[in-house]
């Protein structure tokens, strides 16, 4: 095959074949975006740090979950340490950690390396891309969501020790499980993507999406408790995305306190339970602010270049 | 016809980027050539889908850019300009994932890329992380992924941007070798003449958004109507002996020029592969008076007794052409 006139070192020519295969087309590529997505989140396929920072986020967002099965395994049953409603709430800082940290990655990267472009010469639409970012990252968000609470479920059921009937009597508690998690997964995925997407200085994102998520708790916490109004409390906590990440649970597992413990203690389920809003309208505000957040990012890289 | 535009109008604000570009392009290697900021990017970003027009339309393969988006870049390869490579995952990785985007299965991919990076000249630094190589290499890299999915068409935008002469050598065979050998068209945007003289069968000029010709490189080039005279000394004797016998010849530096008489035009409009030459019998004509009035030069260097250096029909480059153009339209 080597051609005796090529200058040596300048032909790498061992013969071109044409592919013949299938073009498996768009839903395909849009897949493979998001599986590629899903395995760089976890740091596959690329160095150990990244590996290391995703999995000891993941582990510790299943401390509390095995704390549970482990004391359930002794006691018997006995002790309920964790409460479904109240997990996301313990955990919301690596939560919101991880959701920083991987939003940044999964769109960070290919605007500071310029590599949309590549992404957009391809057979798939702008749309297409910016929703199967926000899908990987629902998806691995999943692990620190959906994981622990399964996890807490089957403690609470071997420690049960009554088998098919303990699971028929809290097959609500598992729909409640799954139907917060994907909630709470991508309504916190569409916000940060849609935050982190404006920088492709991985650190400036990441902070951002740390600032929007927790000062805008931390403050609206404090502005409740000075309030002292039902209706502000409640105008300022629907726009605030982890007050109605934590509403939405005690919604879904019909956990909200009675309204009358209302303190100035700052408990986050207590100033929900203040607000006194049906639940409906957490749900509705979950659901709003992640379609809203979808929607700016699917704007924005309609623009971009 | 591979690409078909239409009044291709582009606005950016207040810039006019493409305007009312009206031009088909064939097979083969087609160079795109014109000043940076001439509009090459934009014409190729149109083409791809991956910007709408301002007006005009556009078609590749006989589909309209803006409804058939995905169908196009499903069988054309893009190589960008800038810099567009992440730097912490391999070229293997990422060629792999880019060839899945454009719809390869998975096993499909892993092959095509291991073939494709050995095609383009990457080795076994393949598995290493992106960020470590060379401009060379990244370059590569950005041919590879425009050809992994073994495109019908490749639209390379300044390929040997950034790479030192060894390196541009290098990229350039191994474009001309992707057209000729591998049947694969190539639109390739260059500001240099140089590279589109080498690789290309015709070229596309663009000059601030407006087409300003297209046609086969030969037909830029052909030889000229000059005769080049070289004489040791003395240029102005000749010069003024050539006169009594009625022609009009000039000093061009060193060199003698004498005008010939006119060609039989060859170019014509469109960008279509190499240009058929002119017929038979005007060929033999013109060769007659050009053998004529070579010998009355000859005639009159010997008649003057001068040592004659060189005598030959001038062969035009492309940078003759656009120093022409440009004393042409001050």
């Amino acid at each position: 095959m080597t051609d005796p006139q090529a200058p040596r070192g300048t032909i790498y020519d061992l013969g071109y074949r044409h592919y013949e295969g299938p073009r498996l087309g768009r839903r395909y590529a849009v897949r493979s975006l998001v599986t590629l997505s899903l395995r760089s989140t976890f740091g596959l396929g690329r160095g150990a740090l990244p590996k290391v920072l995703a999995f000891g986020l993941v582990l510790l967002a299943f401390v509390p979950a095995i704390a549970q099965v482990a004391i359930a395994a002794v006691g018997r049953g006995i002790f309920e340490v964790v409460e479904y409603a109240d997990y996301f709430g313990l955990i919301q800082v690596i939560i919101v950690l991880f959701v920083a940290a991987m939003s940044s990655e999964l769109v960070g990267n290919d605007r500071r390396y310029h590599t949309l472009v590549l992404y957009f010469s391809r057979p798939i639409r702008r749309d297409d891309y910016v929703l199967s970012k926000i899908t990987a990252l629902a998806l691995a968000l999943l692990c620190l969501t959906l994981g622990p609470q399964l996890l807490v479920y089957l403690g609470n059921w071997l420690g049960s020790s009554r088998g098919a009937g303990w699971i028929a009597d809290h097959a609500s508690e598992l729909l409640a499980i799954v139907a917060s998690s994907v909630l709470v997964s991508a309504q916190l995925a569409a916000i940060a993507v849609a935050i982190a997407m404006f920088s492709s200085r991985r650190a400036f994102a990441l902070t951002s999406v740390l600032a929007v998520l927790l000062v805008t708790f931390i403050a609206a916490g404090t502005l409740v408790a000075v309030l002292d109004d039902p209706g502000w409390a409640a105008a300022v906590m629907l726009l605030t995305p982890l007050f109605v990440m934590r509403a939405v649970t005690l919604v879904l597992f019909d956990a909200v306190p009675a309204v009358s413990t209302f303190s100035h203690d700052q408990d986050p389920a207590d100033q929900i339970a203040f607000a006194g809003l049906p639940g409906w309208a957490w749900v509705a505000a979950l659901v709003a602010q992640t379609a809203l957040a979808v929607a700016v990012a699917v704007l924005y890289y309609r623009r971009a270049s | 016809m591979l690409v078909r535009t239409a009044s291709l109008t582009k606005h950016y604000g207040d810039v006019t980027a493409l305007d009312d570009v009206t031009l088909e392009i064939g097979s083969g290697v087609v160079g795109l050539v014109g000043a940076n900021g001439a509009g090459k990017s934009t014409l190729m970003r149109i083409l791809l889908g991956l910007v709408p027009p301002t007006s005009g339309s556009a078609e590749v393969f006989g589909l309209d850019v803006g409804t058939d988006g995905l169908r196009i870049r499903e069988q054309v390869g893009y190589m960008p300009e800038d810099d567009c490579l992440p730097n912490d995952i391999s070229a293997t990785r990422f060629v792999i994932h880019m060839a899945r985007m454009s719809g390869l299965p998975a096993s499909e991919a892993r092959e095509r890329t291991a073939e494709t990076l050995r095609h383009v000249g990457l080795f076994e630094e393949r598995y290493r992380q992106i960020g470590g190589y060379s401009t060379g290499m990244k370059q590569r890299v950005k041919l590879a992924q425009a050809l992994v999915h073994d495109p019908t068409l490749l639209f390379l935008d300044e390929p040997t941007n950034g790479l030192d002469p060894a390196g541009r050598d290098d990229m350039l065979q191994l474009i001309e070798r992707t057209g000729s050998a591998f049947g694969i068209s190539v639109v390739m945007a260059s500001h240099l003449l140089g590279e589109i003289e080498s690789v290309c069968d015709s070229l596309v000029l663009l000059d601030a958004g407006r087409l300003e010709r297209a046609g086969a490189v030969t037909s830029f080039t052909g030889t000229s109507n000059v005769l080049l005279v070289e004489v040791d000394r003395d240029p102005d004797l000749l010069v003024a002996r050539l006169a009594q016998r009625g022609i009009a010849a000039s000093i061009v530096g060193r060199a003698i020029s004498v005008p010939l008489p006119p060609q039989t035009p060859s170019a014509t409009g469109t960008a279509t592969g190499p240009a058929t030459g002119p017929g038979g019998t005007a060929t033999t004509e013109q060769d007659r008076q050009d053998t004529s009035l070579h010998r009355l030069v000859v005639e009159s260097v010997a008649e003057l007794g001068l040592p004659l250096v060189r005598l030959s029909r001038q062969r035009r480059t492309l940078s003759d052409l656009f120093r022409d153009d440009a004393r042409a339209a001050p």
